[in-house]
């Protein structure tokens, strides 16, 4: 029961922490908590539903089509919303963001309904019985998934040119400059990379969920929080903060009360910032 | 010589806002007034939180929602007189803004945000969950209507003045914060908390202070929502209805308090009108949201400013760069 409760735990957190991966990026090059990116990971659950269910293709190449779809989406978000505001006040840019969310859920409501859609899952339905341990294969696909693309996130920001070029541009936008990075290219990249990532959230989360045009945000939230608790300015902090949230409310709902799970989580949350007010991994200021 | 304009404006402004009823009664207009008052109220009170002493809150809905519970709770199950249970929702929602204000000690800025949003997440799902006091998510019916010098206020527009009446007092207080010692304090430790302390003030107190105001306020507007609506359920206090009030006060311009009033009216009536595009108006609501925040960044407040500015000095005062809105504040 324990264990059970671990693994999908594991599975969710991992989903969380690419979302904070998300948050973190754009916290760090934009300097904004982008209340958008629960609505980007619905636009990539949306992209992998009309690819493989409408449209029927074969799950590898829909995966593909629709993250280059979440890819071009961020693009012109970027482009319309977020890039004109970039010298604007921080609580105007916040506004923003959560306009850019209302516009984008409020878009997706009215082109499919409200209702949401059943996802079949991806991984195979038959539960592996190790001992009285019954397992979920798609739990375990997430969780490796998850890390798997959380660690090449890592390897890309520190060993390609383009990666330390966005690492550039986050620490100090001016000085980048003069280096003679294209510091407005580096950060619409940053950005479409952020897309892109909560997308393969969504997408993940979508067999477990449903995928429906509300579903980006408590997935903000999540993320966000996420993000929050394993300290703003740390990629290896988002996956421990949303390893944490997500094992966090499952163990309350097993075990305390279902009802109160996203409480419980919160709360947590809350008192691990107040002991640590930067995050897990963040550096005190 | 002083101008007379600014008190010619308050009295025009306060003839036009209780002469409304007397031109409709349209119950449906009615309703919507009395919705943007509520409203109006609660951004007033966040603005003292986020636009005076700048701390930022995502979970005002909490203080509202507590509010609300603790007026209808106690005129429901106990029979206790409206106006208790008027004061009463300030009172309780006054102490959950002071337990919230102790962490503020300690966190700013987003994780300051993150910290409210989860009080906001938490005080919804007590309220869905602790099904013998608040019946849960079927809410509370039967919130008795108030009854003032021997009249029920059981209409909506009858309702309307006892909303006007508060939302006055609300405009009343909260202009008397700003421009009193405690409002320059709160100013003060929003500029630069550092040289505020070395100012001599005392930033624990007036952060926390800050948030039981805010708290004391909006949970007053719990109660004149629960009893204008006369009933209450846990889906009128989610995330989503902080991030409304965050929105009205930012569209109406942060720090300044006629564009609280002014944000809350626009856009609890624009979505309205808005009906006649159907299902789209939400996606054009998104839209005008990011259009106002990217070409009028001092929100509604400023705008007019700027406007009455020019009608009474013949020029357009110049706000701060990369300003404030403490420029546009003033009723």
């Amino acid at each position: 029961m324990l264990l059970q409760q671990v693994i999908q735990g594991l599975a969710i957190g991992s989903v969380y922490g690419l979302l904070a991966l998300g948050y973190v990026l754009m916290w760090q090059a934009w300097g904004v908590m982008d209340f958008a990116r629960g609505d980007g990971a619905m636009v990539g659950a949306f992209y992998l539903l009309i690819f493989s269910q409408f449209k029927g293709l074969n799950i590898v190449l829909a995966f593909i089509l629709a993250v280059g779809a979440s890819a071009l989406t961020g693009f012109v978000v970027e482009r319309i919303a977020y890039r004109p505001i970039l010298g604007g006040r921080d609580i105007n840019r916040l506004i923003a963001t959560i306009g850019v969310g209302m516009f984008t859920r409020n878009l997706y409501r009215v082109m499919f309904g409200a209702d949401p859609f059943p996802f079949p899952s991806v991984f195979g339905d038959n539960p592996i019985h190790v001992g009285k341990l019954i397992i979920v294969p798609q739990n375990l696909w997430i969780t490796a998934i998850g890390f798997g693309l959380a660690y090449l996130l890592r390897l890309f920001l520190a060993k390609s040119w383009m990666g330390k070029a966005m690492r550039a541009t986050a620490q100090d936008r001016e000085t980048a400059a003069l280096m003679g990075i294209k510091v407005k290219n580096s950060m619409t990249f940053t950005f479409v990379l952020a897309t892109v990532i909560g997308g393969i959230a969504g997408m993940l989360i979508a067999p477990l969920y449903f995928v429906m045009a509300d579903m980006g945000a408590l997935m903000g939230i999540k993320g966000y929080a996420s993000a929050v608790l394993g300290g703003l300015d740390s990629m290896s902090g988002a996956m421990v903060g949303g390893l944490i949230l997500g094992l966090a409310e499952n163990l309350a709902g097993g075990f305390i009360s279902s009802g109160y799970q996203t409480a419980i989580a919160f709360l947590i949350m809350i008192l691990v910032l107040i002991f640590r007010p930067q995050g897990i991994m963040g550096r005190r200021q | 010589m002083r101008s007379m304009y600014p008190r010619i404006r308050t009295i025009v402004l306060l003839a036009a806002l209780y002469s409304l009823p007397l031109f409709t009664k349209d119950p449906y207009v009615m309703h919507l007034s009395n919705m943007a008052m509520i409203y109006a109220i609660l951004s007033l009170s966040l603005n003292v939180l986020t636009g005076f002493t700048g701390q930022f809150s995502v979970g005002h809905a909490a203080f509202y929602g507590i509010g609300a519970y603790a007026s209808a709770l106690l005129t429901t199950k106990l029979g206790a007189p409206i106006w208790v249970g008027f004061i009463a929702a300030g009172v309780v929602a006054a102490a959950a803004g002071a337990v919230l204000g102790i962490p503020s000690l300690r966190l700013r800025g987003l994780y300051l945000a993150v910290t409210t949003l989860g009080f906001g997440e938490i005080v919804y799902q007590l309220i869905v969950n602790w099904v013998s006091l608040t019946n849960g998510p079927r809410g509370l019916i039967g919130v008795p209507a108030p009854v003032i010098f021997g009249r029920m206020l059981d209409t909506y527009d009858s309702y309307y003045y006892l909303s006007a009446t508060l939302l006055v007092a609300t405009i009343f207080v909260v202009t008397r914060i700003y421009y009193s010692r405690v409002g320059r304090a709160m100013l003060a430790i929003r500029e630069n908390e550092l040289a505020a302390e070395a100012m001599g003030i005392n930033s624990t107190y007036y952060k926390v202070m800050a948030f039981v105001v805010a708290a004391f306020f909006a949970g007053v507007a719990g109660a004149l929502y629960a009893h204008e609506i006369r009933f209450i359920s846990p889906e009128s206090f989610v995330s989503q209805e902080s991030i409304t009030i965050l929105c009205m006060m930012v569209v109406g311009g942060v720090g300044s308090i006629a564009g609280s009033v002014l944000g809350a009216f626009v856009l609890t009536f624009a979505p309205e009108y808005l009906r006649a595009v159907g299902d789209l108006r939400l996606v054009l609501y998104g839209a005008t949201i990011v259009l106002m925040v990217t070409y009028a960044p001092h929100g509604l407040g400023g705008t007019i400013t700027s406007l009455e500015h020019r009608l009474t000095h013949g020029r357009r005062p110049k706000l701060k760069a990369g300003g404030d809105g403490t420029t546009a504040a003033g009723v």
